[in-house]
Parts: structure tokens; C-alpha cells; sequence
């Protein structure tokens, strides 16, 4: 021990003065990253050619990117960005758990468009740090995809079309919501997940599908985003309609509710299964999934209003939830 | 071979093993543009200097550090599977992560913040609960660990649950540990508290050693167990809660590192734990490099890797051993 302890202290030493040394070489020999916050990144402006190099990391971005027809600029993107085909054959760097920054930094981009939530913000302030100009987008209503429209055309150049189709996104929207969001409410339920039992609460995204249409959330007075619960309450709430959707792309269990006909939504095979990859993006074909669920829920409304006018047992009163039967 | 000999292995292979690691990423850097910018617009010396090398130097320390923890706790405890996150560390860290995460989820800063209080929360709850109940007994510690460890991590689940299914998703990667956000400031912050803890390890080599044997004997030796005892604790929990703040918690480094260079170095304390500083430097920024290079478009979370193949080694010592 007492011959190794010299030595070691020696290697010791060294290697504290070779780390540091090391540590201090990017401080020295990196250039000079401009100092600039996601919020200061410059917009673009109409004497400035807009950018072509594009690096998009979010799914929702790059199909309305494309539909503006921009998707020639988007240069890379993160996984499952699947739609249009065309989106699938641009290169990758990275996913929502993490960014390929090294990959990033070689492929020079003008400028990256970013999905706040669906991205680390410790990922964020480096891609800043490292001095690219970002723009991040947080849309977390229905509208925000018409103005997320209008601001990636402002981006890309592509002003006129993107205006065009917003215009168009807002004029569908406001349709829905004149055709449905009034009618008679009809109470439901949205199965998320199935094991555990998952719900939305009205602050998660698919819920303003259901506010268009004028379906009422079973579980709207939930203060949870995405509440768990289980089938007991469901019997309890007993909604007129249950809403399983299904992704093409995912597969998922669903649960068997036939072995609830307690339930009136059972009884009466009232259970839909909707286009989750539609219905969970902020995207343009989002409205496109709304309508057919609002049409849905429509035809649920009418079988419940003629079980009523027919007299009937369980008269539907407008009310939910109603009170669960033995 | 003498002792001696292997350390000075062990810090060759470190060296090699830096040089060839920092070669290796998601992009091939040519080594004229890295010296003359000029050729590709600085492209390659900003990937040299301001993602990999950092990186690279955080990934020593973090393995260096974890390793040096284990193989402590393991003397210091007496205790074969005593870990870096023996006294919830790791859930002290996520729950203050989880909170930051939760209600700031946008102000990066405050996550290694965050993380480090959750950790000295941890830690201040266990030795709060030792010197209350006056049982300063090592089984106590360890106990004490486990329970406020899953008192943090019950309380960071509940608050994932009332927070937003992003924030759950975060928190998931980040527990997974990465070094993909390494930033300078990071190695800055975790070097001189893994020094220090070298240095007290060296000055106090002899009561480490005598507390191999029952706390009676080394009180015999004239070893002041307790206080020995305690500021060894503070030290690892430190250095590990500072890893885990800017690293996330990379699993089975501490653990499987120290019984590794045990095999190989034997039981005396300042050799197995300079040698498991290096041997957990080497291994991890190996795992880092497979870590970033292994699929094409993406990275994968390093404690995803460090747990496969250190369950399987360890396996594999132990079927040896017998």
C-alpha cells in the first residue's frame, strides 16, 4: 500500500490535469454561438428569401407542411412522420425521447420547426445554444391548426396556399361546429387504452372532437388529463355511446364490452371505433376524422331520440349521466 | 502481474479508448476540416468541440463516478449489492425532475437543479430517520434507504399522473439516462466533487480498509467508524446525485463495475477503487458510443444498454465464481 500510493497520487494528478485541460478546449476553440432564445429567433420576413432547408421534428408539422406544398423543403424530420407517402423517404434524426444532434448540426439547416411538447427542452436550449434559429409550435386547440397554417406559410414562402387552405380549415370547422356542437348533448364515453382504463379528461386534445360534435365526456369534471379508471365507474356513469378508436399504424387491445349489457351503449351496439391517427393529430385531416365522428355521434343521437318518441323504458331526458340500473 | 501494473493497464485503456471513441458518432468527422475549418464551415470542429468531446468527458466522469460510489457503498455497507442508488437517490432525482418537468416544463435549466435538491432530499430524509431513532446501524441505512426511496418514487408517480401524458413520456427517457444533453457545464460541476471524493478516499485509505472488518474490530484499530462512516456516505451521495442530476440514472455501472475489478484486483480498497473509477470510465463511454451509433436514425437511452449487458456479465461472473 504504502509503495502504490505515490504512484497513484501521480496518476491521479495527471489525469485531473489532463480532464481539465481537455474541459477547457471547447470553451476556447468553439465559435461563438449567437445568443438567441426560441422566442427571439427572427421571423421571416418578405425582403428575405424564405429558407430552403427545413428540419422538422414533429409528425403534425411536416403533413401540414405538405400540404401547403412545402414538403420539397423539409430536408429531415423525426420518426413517424408517415404521412404523406412522400414524408416516410426523408431522412431521420431522432424521436420524441431524443435528438441525433451531431446529425443535425452536419446537415446545416436554415431553420427547425419544433413540436414544444413533443420535445425535450433540455433538446431545445441545445439546438439554440448551438446557434440554429428555431421555431416552436404548441397547438392545443383545433383552431391552432389553422394559424399554425398561416405561420408555415409565412416560413416557407408558401403564403398563398397556406392562407387558402386555412381559410378553408376555418370555414370547415365553424360548419361542424354550427351543424353539431348545439344539438342535443349525448353523453360518452372515450376508451383511450384499455389496460389500464384510460379516458380523456377536457383538457386532452380528443375532447374538442367530442365539443364539435356535441358529445358530452363522461368524465368531463376529471381535473387529470388522461384519467385512469375503471369498468365499475364506467357502469356507473353508463354513457349512450363508447368511443374506441383504433390506429391503422398501432395496434392496441380493445375492451370487451359485450360483457357489460348493462350498459346502454351495449345494449343498443352503440360503440364506435374511430381513426385515432386521425383524431389525435394536429392536422388538417384531423377535421376530415371529426366529421365522420360527428356524423356518429349524430346517428346515436337520432336512435336514442326514436327510442324516446317510441315510449319506450329508458327515455332518453337530455341529461347525463343517468342513474345506473340493476 | 502486479496490481501496480493492471491500474496502469486499466488507465491505457482509457486513453486508447478515448481516442477511439471520440471518433465514432452519427457523422464521419474528416480530421483536415477539424483542423482547417475553412473546409466544411466549421461544421466539424462544432461536432468535435461542442457535442462529442463534452460528451465524451462527461461519460468519464459519470462512469468513473457511479463505479467509484458502488464499489464505496459496498465496502462501506458491507453489503455485495450495495449500488450508487442505495439510498433512493435515483427516486429523490426523478421526483424533483418530475416536479420541474410537471410545472416548468420548459425551463431546461431546472431540471439538474431540481434533480439534485430531490436527491438531497433523499438523502436527508435517511440520515434524518438514522440519527432521529439514534440506530446508526448499517442495516438501518440501507432500510431507511429502501422506504424513502419508495415514498419519492409513490410521490413522483402521483404527480406524473395529474401532470400531462408528455410529462410521464419525458421523465420515462430521462430515468433511462443519456449523455446526449452533456453540456461543459456539466463536467464542470461533477469534477471537482469526484476529485474531491478521491482525495478523501486516499486520506482515509486506512479506515476504509479497516472497516472491511465488524465496526467493533475497527474501533479496535482505532478507527472512528462513525464519523468515517458518515462522511464516506455524504460523499458518494453527493457525487452520485450529481451524476444522476445532469445524466438521468444509468443502471448496473455501480454495481457490476467494483465486483468486476474486485475479481481482478482484489479486495484492497484504493487499488479496487481507482480501478473501478477507471474500468467504469471505459465502460461507459463504450456503451456511449454503441449507445449513439447502434441504429441509424436514432439514439438509444444508455441505462437501456448499461442493464443488458451488465445483468448478463454479472450472471455470467457469478456461474464462474462458483
Amino acid at each position: 500500500m504504502k509503495l502504490l500510493l505515490p504512484a497513484l497520487g501521480r496518476w491521479f494528478s495527471l489525469f485531473a490535469v489532463g480532464v481539465c485541460c481537455l474541459a477547457q478546449t471547447p470553451a476556447a476553440f468553439s465559435k461563438q454561438t449567437e445568443e438567441q432564445t426560441a422566442e427571439q429567433a427572427a421571423p421571416q420576413t418578405a425582403s428575405t428569401p424564405p429558407p430552403t432547408r427545413l428540419i422538422v421534428l414533429a409528425p403534425n408539422l411536416v403533413e401540414l407542411l405538405f400540404s401547403i406544398g412545402a414538403g420539397e423543403q423539409i430536408i429531415a424530420t423525426s420518426e413517424h412522420a408517415d404521412y404523406p407517402t412522400a414524408a416516410s423517404a426523408i431522412p431521420r434524426v431522432g424521436n420524441y425521447a431524443g435528438l441525433q444532434l451531431e446529425k443535425i448540426v452536419a446537415l446545416k439547416p436554415d431553420l427547425i420547426l419544433l413540436w414544444r411538447s413533443g420535445t425535450p427542452a433540455a433538446d431545445i436550449e441545445r439546438l439554440s445554444q448551438l446557434g440554429f434559429h428555431l421555431e416552436l409550435f404548441e397547438p392545443t386547440q383545433l383552431d391552432d391548426v389553422a394559424s399554425d397554417l398561416e405561420r408555415l406559410g409565412r416560413i416557407s414562402g408558401h403564403v398563398d396556399e397556406a392562407n387558402q387552405q386555412a381559410k378553408q380549415y376555418r370555414q370547415t370547422l365553424a360548419a361542424l361546429r354550427q351543424q353539431y356542437s348545439s344539438q342535443s348533448p349525448v353523453s360518452v364515453f372515450y376508451e383511450l387504452w384499455d389496460s389500464p382504463l384510460s379516458s380523456i379528461g377536457t383538457s386532452a386534445w380528443p375532447n374538442q372532437h367530442l365539443q364539435v360534435c356535441g358529445a358530452q365526456n363522461v368524465l368531463a369534471s376529471s381535473t387529470v388529463a388522461y384519467p385512469q379508471l375503471s369498468v365499475e365507474q364506467v357502469l356507473v356513469l353508463d354513457p349512450q355511446l363508447i368511443i374506441q378508436p383504433v390506429s391503422a399504424n398501432e395496434p392496441r387491445g380493445l375492451l370487451n364490452w359485450q360483457q357489460y349489457p348493462q350498459l346502454q351503449a351495449v345494449r343498443n351496439s352503440q360503440i364506435i371505433r374511430p381513426n385515432s391517427d386521425l383524431l389525435h393529430r394536429a392536422s388538417i385531416r384531423a377535421l376530415t376524422a371529426t366529421k365522420d365522428l360527428c356524423e356518429q355521434v349524430a346517428k346515436t343521437r337520432h336512435f336514442y331520440r326514436q327510442q324516446a318518441d317510441s315510449g319506450e323504458k329508458n327515455t332518453y331526458t337530455g341529461k347525463t349521466p343517468s342513474a345506473p340500473r340493476n | 502481474m502486479s496490481i501496480r501494473l493492471k491500474l496502469l493497464l486499466l488507465l491505457f485503456g482509457l486513453l486508447v479508448s478515448l481516442m477511439v471513441c471520440l471518433q465514432i458518432g452519427a457523422v464521419p468527422l474528416s480530421w483536415s476540416a477539424l483542423v482547417e475549418p475553412k473546409l466544411d464551415g466549421g461544421m466539424s470542429q462544432q461536432i468535435f468541440f461542442e457535442l462529442r468531446l463534452p460528451r465524451l468527458l462527461l461519460g468519464v466522469l459519470a462512469g468513473a463516478s457511479l463505479a467509484l460510489c458502488g464499489g464505496l457503498l459496498q465496502d462501506l455497507s458491507r453489503n455485495q449489492l450495495a449500488d450508487p442508488y442505495l439510498f433512493g437517490i435515483v427516486a429523490g432525482a426523478a421526483f424533483g425532475a418530475t416536479i420541474v418537468t410537471v410545472w416548468l416544463p420548459n425551463l431546461s435549466i431546472a431540471l439538474p437543479i431540481a434533480a439534485f435538491i430531490g436527491a438531497l432530499l433523499a438523502i436527508s430524509l435517511v440520515i434524518a430517520f438514522v440519527s432521529v431513532n439514534r440506530r446508526n446501524q448499517l442495516e438501518h441505512w440501507v432500510l431507511a434507504g429502501v422506504a424513502v426511496s419508495f415514498l419519492l418514487s409513490s410521490l413522483g408517480s402521483a404527480f406524473l399522473y395529474m401532470g400531462d401524458a408528455f410529462a410521464a413520456n419525458r421523465i420515462m427517457f430521462w430515468l433511462m439516462g443519456s449523455l446526449a444533453r452533456a453540456q461543459i457545464t456539466a463536467v464542470w460541476v461533477i469534477a471537482p466533487v469526484l476529485f474531491m471524493t478521491l482525495a478523501i478516499i486516499i486520506f482515509w485509505r486506512r479506515e476504509i480498509a479497516a472497516l472491511h472488518f465488524a465496526d467493533a474490530t475497527a474501533k479496535s484499530l482505532g478507527v472512528a467508524v462513525n464519523k468515517v462512516r458518515l462522511g464516506l456516505l455524504l460523499c458518494s451521495a453527493a457525487l452520485t446525485a450529481v451524476v444522476v442530476s445532469y445524466c438521468g440514472g444509468i443502471g448496473f455501472v455501480g454495481l457490476l463495475v467494483p465486483h468486476l475489478i474486485r475479481f481482478w484486483l482484489g479486495n484492497s480498497p484504493l487499488p479496487m477503487l481507482f480501478g473501478s473509477a477507471l474500468a467504469g470510465a471505459i465502460l461507459l463511454i463504450w456503451v456511449d458510443a454503441a449507445a449513439r451509433t447502434l441504429l441509424p436514425s436514432q439514439e438509444i437511452p444508455l441505462g437501456v444498454l448499461t442493464s443488458a449487458i451488465g445483468s448478463m456479465f454479472f450472471l455470467l461472473l457469478l456461474a464462474r465464481r462458483r
